[in-house]
């Protein structure tokens, strides 16, 4: 529950964040959700990934779908043959390394001040 | 430990986010910033526009002064309503800047030499080469112009505080595409940059010469061989103004000046302006159309973009309502029509930039002597910043002619100083198109083009009244017989310029007998006009022209729509029954027999799907090229460059003088007559076909011209695919690899006027938009969009997407 919770959080928080600010304080917000991560750190990676992946690519996909792929389609050329849907993978991969390393740095973090499990 | 652990993760994450908003460099190519651009948020997601979802809007800016209304039709076209032209211009401004704002900034960037700054050294040669042919000099010189004619630079800035308004409100993710690729944020827009626009056209359009070629042929030819290779008026030419139209003034007379050969001028060859770009316009008057109104064509041949070269848009105001195509970084309707005339353009080739030799007082080329006076030269500076490194600067030289272009010791053309209409003053560029919009008679019109000054345009008018006109418009030197036809002597202030040629005296035709009035960048007049002009003339497409429209009768719109895309080629017509009239040859087996009989049964039309107009092209070259032997021998054994004659004068030679001692191919002892020429150059032709045939057995003219619309900043994936097209550089449907008709426009001043039109692309600059090139295809298959003059934003609702209210 508490994950779902989390993932919830980073995806309404990051959506919020890059709508008004940079698109790099992601960073921050994963950061912040993971400060509040009792668990292991390679949970607070994965649920930070996870979560920041997805926003990505939901929101990846529903842009090149609205379009009907007119702008993936020529960057395919640009790229010399990525495919729109390999575009999607690399877009939401780097969202996922974003939402995991800043959910990762704050949930170490966290343990500077309060020891959790291990 | 922990801090250990927390203190690597933070750097790691610090160094993500560096890492992934910087550009990677890989080779000569720089990948953008990879979260910069990917994040669906900011990145190039955010250029992918939702297909079919439009949304009206609102805006408020206190620069207005009234309400504007603006609906967009089908085609994205913008249909302003507003209380004043102000207030149009601003919203004008606004409009085009949402729609093209890249292309305006590199358009600019690239007229005034600052493409250096967003893509790094590799562009700063061309850089320099801009600033010192003194196109931001003449920009400056023009603005400082503009600034005196009140009205119209209150209607500038109103445009140019539009485009403003627009890039003020830009987040980073609403940046064009293009400005996320190059990793850089859109600036300000000035009145500077609509002057560096127009000097832009300038360049594109008149700045060819042949001053050095010319000079070099007569000095090593001498001028009896001179003359007969390069005479300047072919005699089968149909000329702009109607032969025998007589001439009522008086011309002004200008002391007879002889040219003195400034010698050989060697060393390495250079790039010279890009290939010829010509266009076609008409006018019929209602006597020969079926309606018994007056029908405007026109259709300028520039080379093709996309983003495409023209914005289209109505412009409606309380005293007129017009149409047409603008300049994305221009106010107005440049070529157009109103609901009582219509205007268009084509180029005149009249050469407006001569050379001069400047005689140093020493080698620190400070000074230098004009008629035994002693002058200083004006040193301008330019800086250029650099994208990655230091500034640089470059100094140029002024002299009373003009700029010194080249220093480079190794250029044929160092230090000569450059005379260029486009440097000069005395333009007001921004009244003319005010001035069309509200014209309603020939008065008017003629009124309105008298301050179009640069680059000279063959202005064509047709009003409702039933009036047809067309005037050879701009500034244009006085000059002795064959003035600016050589490099001159820059110590003689007689080599000047004597003036200019009187406005009214400029060529010009109002309802002639013929009932037509046409250009297709042909001469302006027979040779008895009074005034000396030399330039680069087309010869075919205006014979056709003429000859075609002089046996119409019951025009209709449907006639002009295959006029504009007619294919044949009068330089076929000339020279291809005279090739085989003196081809020695037997066809040998079934492909030479299909190969000749396709020749032998063509009717010089380049239609797409044929072979022949392929074959003849190769041909001719061959011919060409082996006529001219003895030429091209001179260039390599003298190290220089020299004039090539043009190709009505190769045909008319071959016509009238087969035997002449030029056909002769020096290398053999033999003496070779245009019999073995022709022949030979057939033997060559065939080869090339053959070969292309064993590539690819349904090789035809589409196949062999590769016609297609680059990306104007050269990103291929931005730019069309192949388009399947006929046409040639000497037919009406001037098409030509990516040079082409880049706005065809028919116009029939019936009352409500019709009008039809299509250029090579679409209203939206983004690559992301389903309207960035789809007028495409209409365009390659001649087909045409009917143009709506709408008489209010309501009038006709179902052809409506959305719209836009700007208040202020």
């Amino acid at each position: 529950m508490k994950f779902l919770f989390q993932i919830l959080a980073l995806i309404i928080l990051g959506y919020l964040a890059q709508f008004i600010l940079p698109w790099w304080t992601v960073i921050l917000v994963a950061a912040i959700v993971g400060l509040s991560m009792e668990k292991s750190g390679l949970r607070a990676f994965l649920t930070g990934f996870l979560g920041i992946a997805l926003l990505w690519a939901v929101f990846a996909f529903l842009a090149n779908s609205q379009n009907e792929g007119i702008l993936a389609l020529r960057l395919e050329k640009l790229f010399k043959g990525m495919s729109p849907m390999s575009l999607i993978l690399i877009t939401a991969l780097l969202g996922g390394l974003l939402g995991g390393m800043g959910s990762l740095t704050g949930n170490l973090g966290r343990k500077l001040f309060k020891p959790g499990i291990r | 430990m922990k801090w250990i652990k927390f203190l690597l993760a933070l750097l790691l994450s610090a160094g993500l986010v560096y890492l992934l908003n910087s550009p990677i460099k890989q080779g000569k190519q720089t990948i953008p910033p990879l979260g910069k651009f990917l994040n669906p948020f900011s990145g190039f997601w955010k250029n992918g526009e939702a297909v079919g979802q439009h949304q009206n809007k609102s805006y408020q800016f206190s620069e207005l002064s009234a309400k504007v209304d603006v609906v967009y039709d089908k085609q994205l076209v913008p249909h302003i309503f507003a209380q004043n032209l102000k207030d149009a211009y601003f919203v004008q401004g606004y409009i085009t800047a949402k729609h093209r704002l890249w292309q305006m900034d590199l358009t600019t960037r690239a007229v005034s030499g600052r493409l250096s700054e967003i893509l790094g050294p590799i562009t700063l040669e061309r850089d320099k080469l801009q600033r010192r042919k003194g196109l931001v000099f003449a920009a400056e010189n023009a603005l400082a112009d503009w600034e005196k004619q009140a009205e119209d630079y209150s209607n500038l800035q109103s445009y140019t505080a539009g485009v403003n308004a627009y890039i003020k409100a830009l987040q980073p993710r609403d940046y064009p595409l293009e400005f996320k690729l190059l990793n850089y944020s859109p600036e300000a827009w000035s009145n500077l940059k609509s002057a560096l626009f127009i000097k832009s056209m300038a360049q594109s359009l008149c700045s060819r010469e042949k001053d050095l070629e010319s000079t070099n042929a007569l000095t090593v030819f001498g001028q009896e061989v001179f003359d007969f290779l390069y005479p300047e008026q072919n005699p089968k030419q149909s000329p702009i103004i109607p032969k025998d139209t007589p001439w009522d003034f008086s011309p002004v007379s200008i002391p007879e000046q002889k040219p003195v050969l400034m010698g050989l001028f060697e060393h390495n060859p250079y790039p010279k302006p890009s290939p010829f770009l010509g266009s076609n316009n008409w006018a019929v008057a209602g006597s020969k159309t079926k309606s018994g109104k007056p029908i405007l064509c026109n259709d300028p041949h520039l080379g093709m973009t996309l983003p495409a070269v023209w914005f289209e848009l109505q412009i409606s105001t309380p005293e007129a309502n017009s149409y047409g195509v603008s300049l994305p970084g221009f106010p107005g309707i440049t070529i157009g029509f109103n609901d009582k005339i219509s205007w268009g353009m084509t180029n005149v080739g009249h050469d407006v930039l001569d050379y001069y030799k400047i005689l140093w007082t020493d080698n620190k080329r400070e000074q230098y002597i004009i008629d035994d006076q002693i002058k200083k030269v004006k040193f301008r500076i330019e800086t250029y910043k650099i994208k990655g490194q230091e500034s640089v600067t470059d100094t140029v030289r002024y002299t009373e002619w003009g700029p010194i272009v080249y220093e480079d010791k190794n250029h044929p053309m160092q230090d000569l100083a450059t005379q260029w209409l486009a440097h000069d003053a005395g333009s007001n560029e921004v009244s003319v198109f005010r001035k069309l919009h509200t014209s309603v008679d020939f008065d008017d019109y003629y009124n309105a083009v008298q301050e179009f000054k640069v680059p000279p345009q063959n202005i064509v008018f047709a009003g409702n009244s039933g009036d047809i006109a067309l005037k050879v418009q701009g500034k244009f030197p006085l000059k002795t017989f064959s003035q600016g036809r050589f490099i001159q002597d820059g110590s003689n202030s007689a080599n000047d310029w004597h003036g200019y040629i009187p406005s009214a005296h400029n060529p010009q035709v109002k309802n002639p007998e013929r009932g037509f009035v046409s250009s297709a960048n042909q001469h302006s007049t027979d040779t008895t006009y009074p005034y000396y002009y030399l330039g680069n003339f087309e010869d075919y497409r205006g014979r056709t022209l003429n000859e075609l429209l002089d046996s119409m009768s019951s025009i209709t719109i449907e006639d002009m729509m295959a006029l504009q895309n007619n294919n044949y080629s009068h330089k076929a017509a000339d020279a291809l029954p005279l090739m085989l009239r003196y081809l020695d040859w037997q066809p040998g087996n079934d492909l030479d027999e299909k190969v000749y009989s396709g020749l032998k049964d063509w009717d010089f039309h380049y239609e797409k799907d044929l072979l022949a107009p392929i074959v003849f092209t190769y041909w001719f070259d061959e011919f060409y090229q082996l006529t001219w032997d003895e030429i091209s021998a001179k260039e390599d054994s003298l190290e220089i460059e020299l004039l090539y004659p043009e190709s009505w004068r190769t045909i008319a030679l071959l016509e009238d003088n087969p035997e002449h001692s030029f056909f002769d191919n020096k290398e053999t002892k033999a003496l070779e007559t245009a019999r073995e020429m022709v022949t030979q150059s057939f033997l060559k032709a065939l080869e090339r076909i053959k070969e292309d045939l064993e590539n690819d057995p349904d090789f035809n003219l589409a196949k062999y011209k590769r016609t297609h619309v680059p990306h104007i900043g050269r990103i291929e994936a931005f730019g069309s695919t192949l388009l399947s097209t006929g046409g040639d550089g000497t037919a009406l449907n001037a098409i030509k690899g990516t040079h082409g008709p880049s706005w065809r426009m028919i116009v029939e001043l019936s009352d409500p006027v019709k009008a039809y039109g299509v250029y090579p692309g679409g209203q939206s600059g983004n690559p992301g938009s389903p309207y960035y090139d789809n007028m495409l295809a209409y365009w390659a298959d001649g087909k045409y969009f009917e143009k709506l003059l709408l008489k209010s934003p309501d009038e006709l609702p179902d052809q409506i997407l959305f719209e836009e209210q700007y208040d202020k």
